[in-house]
């Protein structure tokens, strides 16, 4: 049983658009090991972590999945897994079929093709099985006219015939934990986008659900919301959930999921483990006291870099420059390399987050022109 | 889609994912507590486990979309009612129809008042009541549709019906409870219009259970054009739509099916033979009519039975049904009766087909006069109106609940789920 979480399985299909293309990192002088993940290396360490033997690998499963709307294919052919107790991110353009994928693994939409399994249980076969399992927030929040904010989440556990004993406690509990107990009498639909958000959330977890599937839960969120969405989803996952979440805030899905799918139309363009992300290659962002030593120990060492930028040109009052590193190790020796050859390096660290660069690196950044 | 397994991860990556997926089925339904699971016979077993592979088969439509909890039914129900409550149109709306339908009471008493002598108020009283129970039949039939038309894709509009079909609740469920709310509401209306006929009703001696017949056949019209407005707020993307479509609906059979029925009258006609009753008189002089004569000719005879069927679904031919017979001396007395019964009783003459056909023109007095010509058969007209009122209402539900069943498969176009 132990042998069916196989580590490697999460992330099911394999990148075939390999996102690094010509990597323009030379870094001759430190041995170039790192000649960018292949697909192989999608391994997830952190994953298998099985709490119990008999644990299913996988709550999430989608195989060769297909729905088209008329004439547009919003998600073609797809597979992927995402692994219990573990925060899946779904990550990908505008349309990219994000949305859809979700309302297929909430039960509301069938697939043209292909199958969704959630809980082991496939939506066409069992929907009131997968719905009982579920949570879903959806990226546009529905609000009943005049219906108070802790009426909103009495009708929803209401919905999922949770006991009368126990709703109330349970909508006591909810507000709480996400700070809507100064709202609670307030009607549902003069509220804030970001509260809305947060209702949005307690709504989908009213029934405790096994399987918590989130679309662009941050947007719109404060900062002090954004941690508490953090937290709430991390508490979720190491409580053996499993959980999807699409945003577009790279940085903040970065913090939250373990795993990364990358979509682009309609299909599954790349997928890891944040963890396995450290691997690939992506701009580092050196910053010295003194733009000349900087550019001189580059020189030396043979580094392929960008433009170093003087001080008085900078917001941070260094000099600086950008560096396309092939991975984290190879970073580690350049930074005691430039230490060691006089750069005054003050700050050296990724000039981007994990994610970002690899979602720039495909090709749905590319035609986007973000670069 | 069928392609075969994982055509990028080799055998052995294919071999894990499906031992991985068949096995997540089979624990699944052990180890997360959800107790409905264990029921599901949704394992498709080890042969159809590879990936990619359908199974086999039809699926089953909708797992429990016809599950009607008593909880789940209150929900909506409360649901749909406390927006309802809270909202200040609605008393608006109310309070606007109270005083137009007592103004419209008013209409009626104050003229019957005025003209009639106290001992003869009784017949007056009794046909203006007739006349305001159809009008607050039109009053119901104008709000009733608005009740639930735009209900459904109105919801789906504002974002919250994907939010229910998400939940537990069933499709049966959703729609029921909206039934149930529009109903209500609907009954509400009524017995706001309550007070400007009883004061007339006393006035004229309606009996009570003719009066309960008519408010009966008021209720289910009102049940059934509710339902009829949710599956047409089921099957259109815009409100504006099914409510518009559920009004054309309405008018379309209370006043154009009429139009339609009367103009068939110059269409509908046979060649019949009909037998006529003339005078003969035997002396030259003609004075002194001897007897009645029969005599069977050739003659058009219009066949307005035929096009019947389009008054069958008619509120108001409906509401007539429910009245009580003319009184049999009503053509030689002529009065205690009213507008309702006249209708009744000119309906069941029109869905009697005119063959054998008869035309006396003979005096009564006169020997051999026909004193029977047989009984017209008295067809009621009601079983098949409601009868098809009731079909339309639940076939328009089971539409209903079938379009709301998830996952949804055939979206309509321009809609949303969420």
């Amino acid at each position: 049983m132990t042998q069916n979480t196989p580590p490697s399985e999460p992330l099911g299909t394999p990148a075939h658009a390999s996102p690094q293309g010509p990597a323009p990192h030379g870094h001759a002088g430190h041995g170039s090991d790192g000649a960018g993940p292949g697909a192989q290396s999608l391994a997830v360490p952190d994953a298998a972590a099985p709490t119990s033997p008999a644990a299913p690998a996988a709550g999430i499963v989608a195989e060769h999945v297909s729905r088209a709307f008329g004439s547009v294919q919003a998600v073609a052919d797809l597979s992927f897994t995402a692994p219990r107790g573990a925060v899946t991110a779904l990550v990908g353009p505008n349309g990219c079929g994000k949305s859809t994928l979700m309302l297929m693994l909430a039960s509301l939409l069938a697939p043209d093709a292909g199958r969704v399994l959630v809980g082991g249980v496939d939506p066409a076969q069992d929907s009131p099985a997968v719905r009982a399992t579920v949570g879903w927030m959806p990226d546009q929040f529905g609000a009943w006219d005049s219906l108070r904010v802790s009426e909103v989440l009495e009708v929803m556990g209401r919905a999922y015939f949770l006991p009368a004993a126990q709703l109330r406690g349970r909508v006591d509990e909810l507000l709480e934990l996400l700070d809507l107990v100064p709202l609670a009498q307030q009607p549902a639909h003069v509220l804030s986008r970001g509260q809305k958000q947060r209702l949005g959330l307690a709504r989908a977890l009213v029934h405790d659900p096994q399987v918590l599937i989130l679309d662009e839960p941050a947007s719109g969120l404060d900062p002090a919301s954004r941690r508490r969405l953090l937290q709430v989803v991390r508490s979720r996952a190491a409580d053996g959930a499993t959980v999807l979440v699409s945003s577009h805030i790279l940085g903040e899905l970065e913090e939250m999921s373990d795993h990364v799918v990358f979509m682009d139309g309609g299909r599954v363009v790349d997928a890891s483990s944040i963890r396995a992300l450290a691997a690939r290659p992506r701009p580092w962002r050196i910053s010295s006291l003194h733009h000349q030593a900087l550019g001189e120990a580059l020189a030396h060492l043979q580094v392929r870099h960008g433009e170093v930028v003087p001080a008085d040109r900078t917001s941070s009052g260094h000099a600086e420059v950008l560096v396309e590193l092939p991975d984290e190790a190879t970073a580690s020796r350049l930074l005691a390399d430039l230490t060691a050859a006089g750069a005054q390096v003050i700050g050296f660290g990724p000039a981007t987050g994990r994610l970002e660069a690899a979602y720039l690196a495909s090709d749905a950044a590319q035609r986007e022109g973000a670069l | 889609m069928s392609t075969p397994p994982t055509p990028g991860t080799g055998p052995t990556g294919a071999g894990t994912t499906s031992a991985g997926a068949t096995d997540a089925g089979t624990t699944g339904a052990g180890t997360t507590g959800a107790g409905t699971m264990a029921t599901a016979p949704a394992d498709p077993g080890p042969s159809a486990g590879g990936a990619g592979a359908r199974p086999a088969g039809p699926r089953p439509r909708g797992r429990g979309t016809f599950a009607l909890r008593l909880r789940g039914l209150r929900l909506v129900t409360s649901l749909e009612l406390r927006q309802r409550l809270r909202s200040k149109r609605w008393y608006v709306a109310l309070t606007m129809w109270t005083l137009v339908m007592l103004g419209i009471g008013g209409l009626g008493l104050a003229p019957t008042l005025y003209s009639a002598q106290w001992d003869s108020v009784g017949p007056i009283a009794a046909m203006v009541f007739s006349l305001q129970m159809i009008l607050v039949l039109f009053a119901m039939l104008l709000v009733v549709p608005a009740l639930s038309a735009g209900s459904i894709n109105g919801d789906r509009t504002a974002g919250t019906l994907a939010t229910l079909q998400a939940s537990l609740l069933s499709p049966a469920e959703i729609v029921l409870g909206k039934l149930l709310a529009g109903f209500l509401t609907g009954l509400a209306f009524l017995v706001l219009a309550l007070p400007s006929v009883v004061p007339i009703a006393l006035l004229g001696g309606v009996g009570l259970l003719y009066m309960l017949r008519l408010l009966l056949v008021i209720i289910v019209l009102t049940l059934c054009v509710t339902a009829v407005g949710l599956g047409l707020s089921a099957l259109t993307s815009r409100q504006l739509g099914s409510v518009v479509l559920a009004y054309v609906i309405v008018f379309g059979v209370t006043v154009v099916l009429p139009i339609a029925w009367g103009s068939s009258a110059v269409v509908l006609n046979e060649e019949r033979e009909v037998t006529s009753y003339y005078t003969v008189w035997d002396d030259e002089s003609g004075s002194v009519p001897d007897r009645c004569e029969a005599e069977t000719v050739r003659e058009t005879v219009p066949r307005l039975d035929l096009s019947l069927p389009l008054l069958w679904g008619n509120p108001v031919v409906l509401l007539a049904e429910a009245a009580p017979p003319l009184p049999q001396d009503y053509w030689t007395t002529g009065d205690d009766a009213d507008l309702l019964s006249m209708l009744k009783s000119g309906m069941r003459s029109a869905a009697t087909a005119t063959h054998p056909s008869h035309a006396v023109y003979c005096d009564p007095s006169t020997p051999g006069y026909p004193t029977d010509l047989g009984t017209p058969p008295n067809r009621p007209v009601w079983p098949m109106g409601l009868g098809l009122w009731v079909l339309a209402g639940a076939l328009s539900l089971v539409v209903a609940i079938r379009r709301l069943a998830v996952p949804i498969r055939r979206l309509g176009a321009g809609t949303r789920i969420a």
